[in-house]
């Protein structure tokens, strides 16, 4: 290989302007409206010195009084703050997250600032084992992330256990202050945490994302990439990304570390379509693809296993199979059911496809595998958002019990079972919408592959028939997460 | 990346780290030793007590009707007793593998084919010169 042409002001000049990627006049003008105030404000947010530092202390706050009523409050899941705080309140709104603001949970998580504040004080700051960022054990952390987090919860019954719920965020925690005390940067979060992976696959049908105008980078000369090395006092990026080549949201936290890095001010939070990056994306990897089409199969899973229906197809299994009586075994069976089901129609789609249209079925499954991921988000998000509904009202008593002022008995939630189900099924409709318009724009951006948009008809039944599926689950009598 | 290098600061900073992987795995395996199907939860249906010592042996009826003692290895307690065993070995296993097998410090493994600066594997785009990294970075 020649040498680098780093001296030669000319070749500089001209490898900035391929780094800027496709050439535009100036800086992208800010939106007009209330987009473009969203913009301005999200801006000024992140670039705050305060963000995310203010949301963090309140969060570990938070994360003390959750594990303070795990292992020492009433044991009863519906008077426990701990149970009722995280499985009632936090994780559906966690997924309404995900489709709002992307990842950003994970700039306040009380274990990642946890995790910071040992590393800037004390850590050794050693380099991730390059292990961790093999591709095949990427994809096997990632399933195994997304399979445990349905597994675990409905195996241990850690929604009505608060022992349980406090040595879940005890490991979690003792993970990430361990991994801030060893190495750089964020690496519990970026590869270690099963909560950050399966943040990280929905963060991608985020209607937010973080970038850089790469025409601003390319107008300042910009050499330093600040925004990952950090600059003087200020960090760079934890998930060791660079906005003006990032094309996923799957890594980026929203902490707005490069905000505050970059001198050059090139770098907004834009609102975007939220199918938007499936579109865009370089790296043709058949396991990211496959990713959303796995989240169907867990997010069936756990629409299956909360109804009612469920308790008797349960005691069935068991009376049939004496090994099915083991719980771990029935709901690992049957989470690998529903992934393997999903995933082998998805498989079935892409081959008719493939055939249709005379390309490669893996390139094609690498494609169109994001598509399924805002119906499988909708989806989660209105499962989520039921229990919400129904165990709001167990929140006062469970704040009563953190101050040692127990009621007498649990707040009867007011399960209003038709509103729970208008509401699921209306997001399932939403999601499905959003899946049809990423399948059409998948195809539409690879007019070559795709000459006929009829030719996504294997894709567009094979949501319809995901959605069909979820709705089915959720027109039957489901049962409430802490009681 | 500095290099890292044994001394006091470094061998304090590691020994805690270990005591606190070890605090993971000695729950998991008092969680699997406890042999109970526990939940936490009150089966009385009292629900004003609150936890003496940590006893987490109560069983009850579950949402979905059955008892709950069918867990992994006996209990609901063993699945996560299993778990963060397994999540200890994962965490000492990592920790002395990037301490003695990756020797700490050395420059970043990939470089960029077209300026050869240091690059991130999962980097699609070499940000210093702008050349694709895209073979480079879905190769296995
Ligand atoms: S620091 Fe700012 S100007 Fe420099 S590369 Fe990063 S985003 Fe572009
Ligand atoms: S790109 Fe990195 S530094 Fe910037 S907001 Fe995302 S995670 Fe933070
Ligand atoms: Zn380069």
């Amino acid at each position: 290989m020649s040498d680098p042409p780093k001296d030669n002001p000319q070749s500089i000049i001209l490898l900035e302007t391929l780094a800027a990627g496709p050439l535009k006049v100036g800086a992208t003008p800010p939106r007009p409206g209330l987009m473009g105030a969203f913009e301005h404000y999200g801006k000024r947010l992140l670039k705050h010195p305060f963000f995310p530092w203010v949301g963090r202390w309140m969060m570990i706050g938070f994360l003390i009084a959750l594990a303070y009523s795990a292992f020492f409050g009433p044991r009863d899941p519906r008077l426990n703050f701990a149970t009722v705080m995280s499985w009632v309140v936090w994780w559906p709104l966690l997924a309404i997250s995900y489709l709002v603001v992307g990842r950003v949970w994970c700039a306040v998580c009380p274990m990642g600032a946890l995790s910071d504040i040992v590393h800037r004080r004390i850590g050794l700051n050693l380099k991730a084992p390059e292990l961790f960022k093999k591709r095949w054990l990427v994809a096997v952390l990632l399933g195994i992330a997304i399979l445990y987090q349905a597994w675990i919860e409905e195996v241990t019954r850690a929604s009505v256990s608060p022992l349980i719920t406090g040595f879940i965020l005890w490991s979690f925690t003792i993970g990430a202050v361990v991994s801030g005390l060893v190495f750089e940067r964020w690496t519990w979060c970026r590869h270690l945490c099963p909560l950050g992976a399966w943040s990280g696959v929905f963060a991608m049908s985020s209607v937010v994302e973080v970038r850089a105008d790469p025409n601003v980078c390319l107008a300042n000369h910009c050499k330093g990439i600040y925004c990952y090395f950090g600059r003087d006092d200020l960090p760079g990026c934890p998930f060791h990304q660079v906005p003006k080549i990032m094309e996923t949201n799957r890594y980026c936290s929203t902490c707005g570390n490069c905000l505050k890095a970059c001198p050059n001010d090139a770098i907004s939070i834009r609102l975007r379509p939220p199918s938007r990056e499936f579109v865009t994306q370089k790296k043709e990897v058949l396991e990211n693809a496959l990713i959303s089409v796995v989240a169907i199969g867990v997010v069936i899973f756990q629409g299956l296993v909360m109804t009612e229906p469920w308790a008797t197809l349960r005691e069935y299994a068991a009376a049939s199979l004496p090994l099915l009586s083991n719980d771990a075994v029935l709901y690992g069976a049957l989470i690998l059911a529903c992934v393997g089901l999903a995933t082998g129609l998805f498989f079935l789609a892409s081959q008719i496809y493939a055939r249709l249209t005379h390309q490669s079925c893996h390139a094609e499954m690498c494609r169109f595998g994001f598509a399924f991921l805002p119906l499988a988000l909708l989806t989660h998000i209105g499962h989520n958002l039921g229990h919400l509904f129904n165990g709001y009202a167990l929140v006062p008593g469970a704040l009563a019990g953190l101050v040692g002022k127990l009621p007498q008995a649990a707040a009867e939630g007011a399960p209003n079972l038709w509103l729970w189900q208008v509401l699921e099924i209306g997001l399932v409709v939403v999601g499905l919408i959003i899946s049809v318009w990423a399948i059409r724009r998948i195809c539409g951006a690879a007019k070559g592959n795709c000459p006929r948009p009829l030719a996504t008809a294997p894709y567009m039944m094979l949501a319809i028939l995901y959605a069909a599926v979820f709705i089915a689950l959720f027109a039957l009598p489901m049962v409430t997460r802490v009681s | 990346m500095k290099t890292f290098q044994w001394n006091a600061r470094t061998i304090v900073i590691v020994a805690v780290a270990l005591l606190l992987t070890a605090s993971v795995g000695v729950m998991g395996i008092w969680l699997l030793l406890s042999g109970q199907p526990g939940t936490g939860m009150m089966e009385s249906g009292d629900h004003t007590e609150m936890m003496g010592g940590m006893d987490i042996s109560g069983d009850h009826t579950t949402m979905m009707g059955a008892p709950a003692n069918r867990g992994l290895l006996g209990g609901y307690t063993g699945a996560v007793g299993l778990v963060m065993i397994l999540a200890f070995v994962g965490m000492v296993g990592s920790l002395l593998y990037a301490l003695f097998r990756e020797k700490p410090g050395q420059p970043q493994p990939a470089a960029c084919w077209n300026c050869e600066r240091p690059v991130e594997t999962d980097w699609t785009t070499c940000p210093y010169c702008g050349a694709a990294l895209v073979a480079q970075a879905t190769r296995p």
